[in-house]
Parts: C-alpha cells; structure tokens; sequence
C-alpha cells in the first residue's frame, strides 16, 4: 500500500530523513516510533504530498507521490497533530466541510456524516460548536475527519497528543475499529505503549533513520529474549546473592544495579521459586520484587543509547 | 469547491460576535459621533467637487483666465456648454448651478458700462448652489477691488483735470493728509504745494470711492427646476454630514476586515486546517481564490450593510445611480482583500501580520483621506495618497453620496481599484508558489 525507498528530506543544513526505507502493507496498522524531531512528521508530510522529496521514491495506492500527487491525496486521509478543527463552526458543519472538499454532497455526505457521528458517539452534540468541545471529543472529530471521504491509507500523526488515559484508550479502539474494516493506517507517535498496543509492524526512528524494524516479537528478538528481574533486598546481602545466583543454570547474569539485585533470564517466572529458596537459605528477606518483559523501551535504548523521552 | 470555501469562512465570520461589532457597529457608532458632532443632518461641508456649468463665448485668453480661477480652488467641477445643455443640467440636478457670461462683457469693461453675470441655481441644491454663489460674488468683488485699486492709482483717468497719472510710488511715499496738514501748521511747507499735495490725495481717494460706484460686473442670481422635484430630497441629503463621516469609516474599517481575512491563512496554518486542505483535492490556486473570493464577499457585504443601515439611520444618499454603490464596494473590496493576502503570505504568523497590518491601515487612512480629506493636506501627501487604495475608494463612494456620481463619475476610481486588485492577486498567487516549495506553508 505504501513503499518508500531511500527517502531523503533536508531543509538547509538540517537533514530531517537521512534515507528512510520502509514498506506498509494493505490493511495493516503500521507505527513510525520515535522522539519529537525523529523526522516522523517531516516523512508523514512527504508521504501526504505537503513537501517534495530531496531524493528516494515513494508510492502510495500505487501512485507516484512526486508524479501523481492528485491520485494520491484522493485516496489518503490525513490526521494532523493540532487539532485541525474549525471551533467557531459546529461538528457537523466540519464533517459537512471536509467532505464537500472530496466531492461528497447530498444524501451520501448526509449518510456518511451521521455514520462518523455515531462511530465517534458524538450525535448528541452534532450541533454544538466544536470549542465546547472536550479535548476527547475535539480529538475524535479530528480523526473522523480524515476518514470522512472514506480514504484508503489514513496517516495519523500523533492523535493523542494531550489528552487523558480514557480518551485515549477510546481513540485507539477506534483506529482498531476502522482498522478491522480494512482500513490501512500509518501511526506516528513517540508513546511506546500506543505503539505496542496498536501497531502490528513498527519502524523504529531516530534522527531521520529508521534504527530497527519489523514486528513486536521480531524487534524484541533483537535486543534477546531475557526478562530482568529485579529485587530489593538488604544491601549487606546483594554481592554473596550475585554471586550464588549467577551460578544458576536458569540465570544467564546476575549483579548488583542501583542498589538492587538485577537478574538477566530466560523466564522471570519460573525463577522465583528458585529465588525464593536461596533467599530462604540465607535467611534474606524480600523487600520488593520486578520482573520486566523485553520491551521497545529496552530496544530503543540498545539501538540509540538513549531513552525514548530523554 | 470555491463556494465551499467562502460559505464555511463566512460562517466562521458571522460567528465571531467581535468582528461584527468592529465590521459594523462601530464605523456606524463612529459615524453618528462624528456627524452629530459636526453638524449632523442640517448644517456642513460639500464633499466633493460641485459641478458647475459655465456658458459663455470669450476668446481664449480671459476664458483661460476664468477657468482657470474657478478651478484652482479645486471645489467646482466646471464644464463650459452651451445654455440649452446648462439649463438643461441644471434643471435635472446633474449640474448644481450654471454661470452664464454675457456675450458683451469685454466691450461692456471696455467701455465701462455695467455687465451682469447670471448665476441659476439648483432649487432643490440649495447648499451647494450656495457656495457657488457665494465664491462668485467673492471672486467679483475682488474684480471691483482690483479695478478701483487702479483708478487709485491712476486718477486722472476718472479726474482728467487731475492731471498726467500719477505713479505707484508717489501714493506709497507716506504722505496721507494729516501728514501734509502737519507740515503746513510747523512751517516746514509751503501752503501752495501743500494743498497740491493735498489735492492729489485726495483725488486718489475720491477715484477708489468712485470706482466702487461706477457701473462694473454684478451677479444676477436666478433659480432653476421650478417645484423640488423628487430627486430634490436626494440632493438635499448633500448637507447631510453623516455623508462625509461614512464612507470613510466604512473604508477604515473595511480594511481591518480585508486585514484579518488575509492573517486567517496564518491561522488555518497554526491550527492545522491549511496542512488538511492542502493534503485535499483541493489546489493551492483554489484554496487563494476562496480566500480572496471570502475576503471580497464579505467586504462588500459588509460596506452594503453599512450604506444600507446609514441610509436608514443617518438619511445616507446613496447617488443617482443604483449599480454605482455596488460596483464601487465590490471593486474596493477586490482591492483591500487582495493587498492584504499579499501581507498575509509576506508575513510569518498571525501575530506580525497584526501587527504590520494595523500600521498600514492607520498609515493608509491618514494618507489616503479617511480621517481628513487629502484636499486639506500638503501637496506630497495628496501625491502619495493616490498610491494608496483607500483614497481611491474614497473618492468614489464620497462622489456616489455627494449626489454626482453615476457609474460613469466613479469609473476611473472602479478602474484604479480594479487593476489594484488585479495586481496585487497575482502577486498573492505567485508568493504562494513560492511558500509552498519552500515548505512555509505547513
């Protein structure tokens, strides 16, 4: 549904995509993960048609982005990171606006604005001006205006910025849901949780290139399988518990980080018991106990050094 | 497409409560201030060039010369005619007076007999055909003292008996009576050429007084279009001051709302729309003219809403000509709306296209003859005001309310707007090309 190949995009001395190569498939939600100023906006904007490409090749639906830009905006959907809603006007006068702007009229714009209005469960206030509008509610419009000419390939980038836990656990059940009906979505956010939840295949992004790609369980092969299991235990203890547990089959490393005992594994679970005994037999307490499955947290620092939010 | 873009920016528009009241309350509110504070609905200015018709058969020197001093106080728009045209003129309002020169004036002066100009005046323009008659007396007294100041001068001409004429500077030698009659009582003259000199101030004098007596040029003052007729009440209106105060107002105000619809492109950009509508099949080009099409709709809208609600409230002439008003709003709105795109798309954000904009507005209004007629101000400003847009439209819309001005009387101001508007959108358009490529615009 989408390629892009060796996609390059500068603006004066700052190079924002340092060739950029990825490829999302029909009917997938596909993520570009990475902190503010990784270049995801700058690919999103390329992709869409707003900015041309210094270099590299990109289709869309089939369509050239450079050579056929007006095939192309005919079948995206875009979803912008502000809040791109007129407030003096009401929410069905937006939906109304957008889709006269895609040649919807009549009964079928009439149709396909009732629908948008009850997927986004915002009929009741069809209309009241959209600046009463929660910022929940503001972002839901948002999205259903992208998807109002009914496009093949949404691009959303970042739609939960700013907004609480619930409203944002409600959006993403509505990308899933037009996702289930076959609608393809390309997903930027810098939300490791979003991204995990959400996306089927992630490309990782940092500083215009993309440091790791493929689906969840292939990207957290490559930084291992291990979980970590950290406990919190007597200071006077760590370095004789490092030692005898490091000797353990099970364990693949064992060591003292920040203050805790830090186990590397295969599987934190089934640990424990074993745990439990050498802690008996020495008479240690348990203060606190963690075990942290592999994560894209954990990928993003083995490929860039850094943490995500840093 | 394009009407999409109007009606939903409309909307927007009309939604926006304080932008109805600085579009049309204020100006409006404004208005009544100023009118009532000078003058109101019965007493006040012309505001524009009064049509005088002038019919006479001179040779082309005087006539010249005649033109030439009814034209230099730039208050009358003269037109030499004939008198069936004139009366004519006069009669249907299209002209608010007519001199009529008496074909025998230079022989009349020549041989000192009495000549009268006939002025006709407008019945139902009585202010106007007031001032008229009130320059052309002031200009023929000047005449009268001219003529007398020479007969002053040269007494013999009036006195043959007086002798050879006198020169200049022996009547400014500072001598008058009372001096000669010093110079007698202290010794220090003899009374023989003392009372000579006395003589011959004296004649001066009598010759001034004389010359004043003398048959000259009168002005015979007769009325013409008989009742008022039912365009009186229109031209009547021309004493109205309400009709000086709004067009300016209007045309101030019109140009903040030209101002804020051009500055709205910086808002779609910063609230995200412009990068949606651009990702849209909607075209750059497209997405220009609906903003420029909003822009001008809006403001003749708006400058009709105001003509409207100040004729209903203020007794606003709205002219002879029911297209003139119209056309005249809508091309100053073309104008204003495409000038201030321009300044919209030179800008970086909302903030200093407000910024810029209120500057050029408040510079524009001074210039350009909304706050004080450019006629009042010295002659560089009234060369720099007819490079501003404002002073153009001002001019029409003041013919169209002075109660003159057709759509032929505004063309040439129709014609400066229009190629104004003109210009300045395909400067928009190609500033646009620009941004986009260069990414500005997202």
């Amino acid at each position: 549904m989408i390629k892009v190949t060796d996609l390059v995009k500068s603006f004066g001395t700052l190079t924002a995509v340092d060739g950029l190569s990825f490829e999302v498939r029909a009917g997938e939600i596909f993520g570009l993960l990475g902190p503010n100023g990784a270049g995801k906006t700058t690919t999103i904007s390329v992709l869409s048609t707003l900015l041309p490409a210094d270099s590299g090749t990109i289709s869309v639906c089939g369509h050239d982005v450079a050579r056929e830009p007006v095939q192309v905006r005919r079948r995206i959907g875009m979803v912008p990171q502000e809040l791109a809603l007129y407030e003096e006007l009401n929410a069905e006068q937006n939906l109304r606006f957008w889709g006269r702007l895609y040649g919807l009229s009549g009964r079928r714009l009439r149709d396909r604005v009732t629908e948008l209005l009850e997927v986004s469960e915002l009929t009741e206030h069809a209309r009241r001006p959209v600046k009463g509008f929660s910022g929940g509610m503001k972002r839901r419009l948002n999205i259903m205006i992208g998807l109002v000419h009914s496009p093949e390939v949404l691009f959303l980038d970042e739609p939960t910025v700013g907004i609480d836990a619930q409203a944002r656990s409600r959006i993403l059940d509505l990308i899933r849901q037009m996702n289930d009906e076959g609608l393809t979505v390309l997903y930027t956010t810098h939300y490791l949780e979003e991204a995990e939840q959400l996306c089927e295949r992630i490309a990782v992004i940092d500083q215009g290139r993309a440091v790791a790609m493929g689906d969840k369980e292939e990207l957290i092969h490559q930084i291992g399988e291990a979980d970590l299991v950290r406990c919190h235990v007597p200071r006077e203890s760590l370095t004789e518990l490092a030692a005898r547990l490091a000797d353990l089959d099970a364990v693949t490393s064992a060591g003292e980080r920040r203050g805790k005992l830090q186990l590397e594994c295969a599987d934190g679970a089934a640990l424990l018991p074993v745990l439990q005994r050498e802690l008996d037999a020495r008479g240690v307490a348990l203060e606190q106990l963690e075990i942290i499955r592999p994560n894209l947290e954990m990928l993003y620092l083995k490929v860039t050094g850094r943490a995500l939010r840093e | 497409m394009l009407r999409n873009v109007i009606m939903k920016d409309l909307r927007r528009w009309w939604s926006d409560r304080n932008a109805i009241f600085v579009a049309l309350l204020l100006p409006l509110l404004l208005t009544a201030i100023l009118g009532i504070s000078f003058g109101g609905f019965g007493s006040g200015l012309g505001i524009s060039a009064i049509p005088l018709a002038v019919v006479g058969d001179l040779p082309s020197l005087p006539r010249q010369f005649l033109d030439d001093a009814l034209r230099e106080m730039e208050l009358f728009d003269v037109t030499w005619t004939t008198r069936e045209d004139a009366e004519r003129r006069v009669r249907k309002g299209d002209m608010r007076a007519a001199l009529i020169i008496p074909d025998d004036l230079l022989a009349s002066i020549a041989e000192g007999r009495e000549a009268s100009f006939v002025l006709w005046k407008d019945i139902n323009s009585e202010f106007k055909a007031g001032i008229v008659e009130q320059i052309l007396e002031r200009m023929l007294l000047q005449w009268r003292a001219g003529e007398a100041a020479y007969y002053g001068a040269w007494p013999g001409e009036w006195y043959p008996e007086a002798g050879a004429p006198d020169a200049f500077g022996d009547l400014f030698a500072g001598d008058s009576v009372l001096d000669v009659y010093e110079r007698i009582r202290d010794g220090s003259s003899e009374a023989e050429a003392a009372w000579e000199r006395t003589k011959a101030i004296l004649d001066r004098q009598v010759a001034i007084q004389d010359a004043f007596g003398q048959p000259g040029i009168d002005l015979r003052v007769e009325s013409r279009g008989g009742e008022e007729d039912a365009e009186g009440a229109t031209r009547r209106a021309e004493r109205n001051m309400f009709n000086y105060f709004l067009p300016g107002m209007a045309v101030f105000f019109l140009m903040f709302s030209a101002a804020a619809a051009g500055a709205d492109l910086h808002r779609e950009r910063e609230g995200g729309t412009l990068r949606r509508m651009l990702v849209s099949p909607l075209s750059p080009l497209q997405l220009l003219m609906g903003k420029w099409s909003f822009a001008t709709a809006n403001g003749l809208l708006q400058l009709l809403v105001l003509f409207a609600a100040g004729k209903l409230i203020f007794r606003l002439n709205l002219g002879p000509d029911p297209l003139a008003l119209p056309a005249q709003a809508l091309a100053t709105s073309a104008a204003l709306a495409s000038i201030f795109l321009v300044l919209g798309l030179l800008t970086r954000n909302e903030k200093q296209a407000g910024q810029i904009g209120t500057g050029l507005i408040l510079l524009m209004a001074i210039i350009g003859g909304n706050f004080m007629s450019p006629s009042a101000m010295p002659a560089f400003i009234r060369a720099a005001a007819r490079f501003t847009p404002n002073y153009w439209a001002n001019q029409g819309f003041n013919e169209i309310v002075g109660g003159s001005g057709g759509l032929g009387a505004v063309g040439p101001h129709l014609a400066v707007l229009s190629v104004t508007a003109l210009v300045f959108l395909i400067l928009a358009v190609l500033l646009l090309g620009r941004r986009r490529r260069e990414g500005g615009l997202l």
